[in-house]
């Protein structure tokens, strides 16, 4: 196993363990354990059972996928794992970005108009986000390691 | 035979909570709101009070069962409003909180009578202070009901005036309800059908509408459109700068993954 591999590994464990803990969280949110918390940028609403319960569980199983993955990750059976890992982080963080945007394409419901402003289209994008959002660009080094180290060509 | 017994008596049962509910004979339900409850410290632990608290304390008072009568929601609204004023993201000590009220009613006094542990029945660590202190000066010391109907006869919208005091800052809010809250004849039909009951079926009747209308009103309006003294928020403008840096990232990233598969 050569440094690069040695050096994803740590970087796949790290991210793989905030997954975990960021799916968790969504969880435990939703149960109710507090009210929706903001931390810098990220934000948990945990107000709706598929996105915080469901989408908690995803992005958890995620982490855990990263996780049993990482130790031997030059090996494409558990590059497999990661990736597909870091898969689920997208569909999460996808369906996040859609809804985002779905929801800014109309002016709220006390205006009379029915199209945002330009203005509140790409206001609606400012922060908190959800964590999966905030994972996805850490994420996407995987992809870049799934194509870097020829796994891409020899799939 | 059995099962259906018991189903009836349980329907029965429903049909008498929904009476004691109401409070007021023929008032129809309040609607389901989610207002989010005051938090106060009682020495060291985090009491939250609902407006259901309330209702509930106020039936257990008068004993005739819980109920979200408009005194009640006006009362709840008066204390929600002005504690977030004085203490904005704080969470007050019981023992900090002072309310005078001008408004002899029943249901904002016991509000308040439970809000700083004042009340009969109440097992707190710490009390508050409440005042009844009426629009002529007088304070009232005697909250039986009978009392405060007496009062309560001759009071206009005028009355409904709240003050709640920050005791360690000395810091207060005066309250008052805005006038297009109450309707021009309520206290008129009030005394008619509660205090000296010779209102006619027709004013018997209006009054319940106004009285429903009001209680859902004081339930969903927010707090600057029931009382003079609280400002409404400024709306908030878009973070354009913020949601700018996100979307031109994530069209670089979209981009950028067009470009690539593209050249693969």
């Amino acid at each position: 196993m050569n440094t690069e591999h040695n050096t994803a590994q740590i970087y796949i464990a790290a991210l793989g363990l905030v997954t975990m803990i960021l799916g968790l969280v969504d969880i435990l949110v939703w149960i109710g354990f507090t009210g929706g918390i903001e931390f810098g940028i990220m934000g948990i609403a945990g107000d709706d059972f598929f996105r915080w319960a469901w989408g908690g569980l995803v992005v958890f199983l995620g982490g855990a996928l990263m996780l049993s993955g990482c130790r031997n990750v030059g090996n494409i059976q558990e590059f497999s794992k990661v990736l597909l890992g870091a898969a689920l982080v997208w569909t999460i963080a996808a369906c996040d970005i859609f809804a985002m945007i779905c929801e800014n394409i109309p002016a709220g419901e006390e205006a009379p108009e029915f199209l945002n402003s330009f203005a509140g289209f790409v206001g609606g994008f400012a922060p908190p986000y959800a964590p999966a959002v905030i994972l996805l660009p850490f994420t996407l080094v995987i992809a870049y390691f799934f194509y870097a180290w020829g796994f891409a060509d020899e799939s | 035979m059995r099962a259906r017994l018991i189903l009836v008596s349980l329907l029965m049962a429903a049909l008498l909570c929904t009476t004691a509910m109401a409070h007021m004979p023929g008032a129809a339900p309040a609607p389901d709101v989610e207002l989010l409850p005051i938090q106060i410290y009682d020495g060291n632990k985090l009491v939250e009070i609902s407006i259901d608290d309330l209702a509930a304390y106020h039936g257990e008072c008068t004993g005739q069962g819980p109920s979200k009568c408009p005194c009640v929601v006006i009362g709840y609204r008066a204390a929600e409003a002005g504690i977030n004023v004085l203490y904005g993201d704080e969470i007050p000590e019981r023992s900090d909180i002072r309310i005078i009220s001008a408004y002899p009613s029943l249901g904002s006094l016991q509000d308040f009578q439970y809000i700083t542990g004042t009340g009969p029945g109440m097992d707190c660590k710490e009390t508050g202070t409440f005042n009844l202190i009426l629009a002529d000066g007088t304070e009232v010391t005697d909250f039986s009901k009978k009392n405060i109907k007496k009062i309560s006869g001759n009071i206009g919208p005028e009355d409904c005036r709240f003050t709640i005091i920050r005791e360690s800052t000395g810091e207060s809010i005066d309250l008052a309800i805005n006038d297009d809250i109450f309707p021009s004849d309520y206290f008129d039909l009030r005394k008619k059908v509660k205090i000296t009951k010779n209102a006619t079926p027709e004013e018997s009747q209006k009054f319940l509408d106004e009285y429903v209308a009001l209680r859902d009103a004081g339930l969903t309006k927010p707090a600057w459109e029931l009382f003079k003294g609280i400002d409404e928020p400024p709306e908030e403008e878009p973070d354009v700068f913020g949601g700018g840096i996100f979307l031109s990232i994530f069209i670089l990233f979209v981009a950028a993954g067009i470009i690539i598969i593209r050249r693969k």
